[in-house]
């Protein structure tokens, strides 16, 4: 007789998902599934817009990596332009990317995953969250607040505010960086490598003394997909793509993402509005490939920056080469991240370009069909437009990185109900356990689910004929 | 230590929801000296920082309530963070965050201001615009005289 295990709502994913974990006759797990189940329409509903609104009006898909988006749009739409973008305007850019990883990096490892770390995986939900943290250890609490401050005032400072910002634009960005914020960024830069290296040094603690969660919090052979320089050198808004294997082994290089169909399907299921994208010349679901900063620290050959580099070397000599698999190492190769960010910038403040006045370059409708591609913090995103003579947008196919992962995510829950679920009970730490598996992926979802480690959940075990076993919730 | 520190919260594209940063922004038209100010949209955890360097805090926000058309003053103190979340953080909230991460909270106040249009555009109502004018004397009153204001 199977038995179906449902954990609905899962909040911390946008609002609306649910986990169903599904049992065989002898009660072991046998599959798993993450649904999402809301419907937003950005595709179809910007069909008919100007292609020189797409920008603004594709930020507002997400209040968390808005950023990522006014990127990827802005890319699609200077090829429909046919333009080359200025030197100082594709340098802002990437400046605006890397403060944008370095705060949500930091949101993701401070504010949503460091209670577990920090608490315990058993510790009670009322204290496993930011507040905790807080009491716990004020001094992370404040460094994690800071460095996710300096990410965001970056934006601001480029973008006139955090959240949201109109700034690039078809062609290049609408104003470059002022001199009093260059010195802002400077001053604050010495801060922000003390408090990412007090979190590398912590999560490496944590992984030594946990190595078991290492092994069971997903890990398991899957491609790999991200950004890459034309050296191979870790890329976050222009190179070209690489899809690499379990084993490291790259299978397609340099891929223009103008060409991303010829490599990437979507799947559709009909328990999930989340599409679920795969490397097609494996087929569905064979091609799942996972997207992020695992899969970009697998898929470099190299970070192009010292300590980032020196943190590689370790990574990969600890965890797996270019094939790290467990997505619990996730947080580690965000870290990793965060300090190339921190480096990136520090180069850029010392190039004169970005104080340049040529900013944009101009031009009507050249072509009618653009993909922008640009690496979001959760992942590679793109943005694939197609409009008339005149700029009205006809078509748009927008591949987010959490759908990309939304295969493994799958699969991550699969693993973790694997390893701790054994009969017909429901063991209490499931539920820490099934969010954190989520949470390694910091799903785009993520909005409004962030909600201090308060996760509203219900999870039931129900047989064949609809019969409840056990059930455990919280609000 | 520095003397005060206003914070205005609001949308300034949904008309009277900008009434926080309009305040700001007439209080930074005065030029008074060692007033600091913070015009945001909403308020963020980082903002227990920007308050915990300071004696007193005002922090000046839109409300939407059928009732009341003048501005209320009132008196606030740390909250609790129990239901404390990085979507919205009140005002009490992030009191009880300075004293937790800065052992300090300052004497601080809320003004709110009650809004009538918060229909997408910017510019201020009529009583929205007027109560602002209070809300900005009430705050030059406060750093003129550091008697605690009126609630």
């Amino acid at each position: 007789m199977s038995q179906r295990i449902v954990i609905d709502p899962v909040t911390r994913i946008e609002g609306h998902a649910k986990i169903s974990i599904v049992l065989d006759d002898d009660g072991a797990v046998s599959d798993a599934r993450f649904h999402v189940v809301e419907f937003r329409g950005f595709e179809k509903f910007c069909e008919g817009r100007m292609l020189w609104e797409m920008p603004a009006i594709t930020a507002r898909t997400c209040g968390i990596c808005p950023v990522s988006h006014l990127l990827a749009s802005s890319k699609a739409s200077d090829e429909i332009l046919a333009v080359k973008v200025p030197p100082a305007a594709d340098k802002l850019r990437r400046l605006m990317n890397l403060g944008q990883f370095t705060q949500s990096h930091a949101l993701s490892f401070f504010h949503l995953s460091a209670p577990d770390f920090v608490m315990g995986w058993d510790a009670p939900i009322e204290e496993r969250n930011i507040i905790g943290i807080v009491r716990a250890n004020p001094e992370l609490a404040r460094a994690g607040i800071r460095l996710r401050q300096f990410g965001q005032e970056i934006i601001e400072f480029l973008g006139g505010k955090k959240i949201h910002p109109s700034w690039a634009v078809p062609g290049g960005v609408r104003s470059g960086l002022s001199r009093e914020h260059r010195d802002a960024i400077v001053s604050r830069l010495a801060e922000s490598y003390e408090t990412t290296r007090a979190a590398l040094a912590l999560f490496k603690k944590v992984v030594h003394e946990h190595r078991d969660d290492v092994e069971k919090m997903g890990k398991f052979d899957s491609l790999f997909m991200g950004l890459v320089a034309p050296d191979g050198e870790w890329e976050h808004h222009g190179g070209r793509l690489r899809f690499q294997d379990a084993r490291g082994e790259v299978i397609a290089d340099q891929v223009s993402a103008q060409d991303y169909r010829d490599h990437i399907g979507e799947a559709v299921q009909s328990s999930s509005y989340l599409k679920s994208p795969y490397y097609k010349p494996l087929g569905f679901p064979g091609g799942m490939y996972r997207v992020g900063p695992l899969a970009r620290l697998n898929v470099c050959d190299f970070m192009g920056t010292p300590q980032a580099d020196a943190e590689l070397e370790e990574y990969r000599a600890k965890w797996g080469g270019r094939a790290v698999s467990s997505c619990y190492l996730y947080h580690y190769a965000r870290l990793i991240e965060i300090l190339a960010c921190l480096e990136r910038i520090e180069r850029l403040m010392d190039d004169p370009d970005i104080h340049s006045d040529h900013l944009r370059a101009d031009a009507g409708i050249n072509q009618l069909h653009g993909v922008g591609v640009s690496e979001a913090p959760r992942g590679t995103l793109f943005h694939d437009y197609t409009v008339d003579r005149d700029g009205v947008i006809q078509s748009v196919n927008m591949i987010i990185a959490t759908g990309q992962n939304n295969l493994a995510m799958n699969r991550s829950v699969l693993e973790i109900a694997r390893a701790y679920i054994d009969g017909p009970e429901i063991p209490e730490h499931l539920l820490n356990r099934i969010e954190h598996g989520i949470r390694n992926f910091d799903p785009c979802l993520s909005c409004s689910t962030h909600a201090v480690g308060r996760m509203p959940m219900r999870v039931q075990l129900i047989d064949a004929g609809g019969r409840l076993l056990d059930e455990r919730s919280r609000d | 230590m520095k003397r005060l520190i206003v914070l205005g919260c609001g949308n300034t594209l949904r008309r009277d929801d900008g009434a926080g940063p309009e305040v700001v922004r007439r209080l930074e038209a005065l030029g008074l000296d060692e007033l600091e100010t913070l015009a945001t949209h909403q308020l963020l955890p980082e903002h227990a920082q920007a308050i915990a360097g300071f004696r007193q805090v005002v922090f000046v926000d839109a409300c939407l309530t059928p009732g009341p058309t003048a501005l209320r003053i009132g008196r606030i103190e740390a909250g609790d963070l129990d239901g404390f979340t990085l979507h919205q953080c009140s005002p009490d909230e992030i009191l009880a965050l300075a004293a937790r991460l800065y052992d300090h909270v300052p004497e601080a106040w809320l003004i709110t201001i009650p809004a009538h249009d918060l229909d997408i555009g910017d510019g201020l109502s009529e009583e929205v615009d007027r109560c602002c004018n209070e809300a900005v004397d009430e705050i030059r009153r406060l750093w003129e005289t550091a008697e605690p204001l009126a609630s």
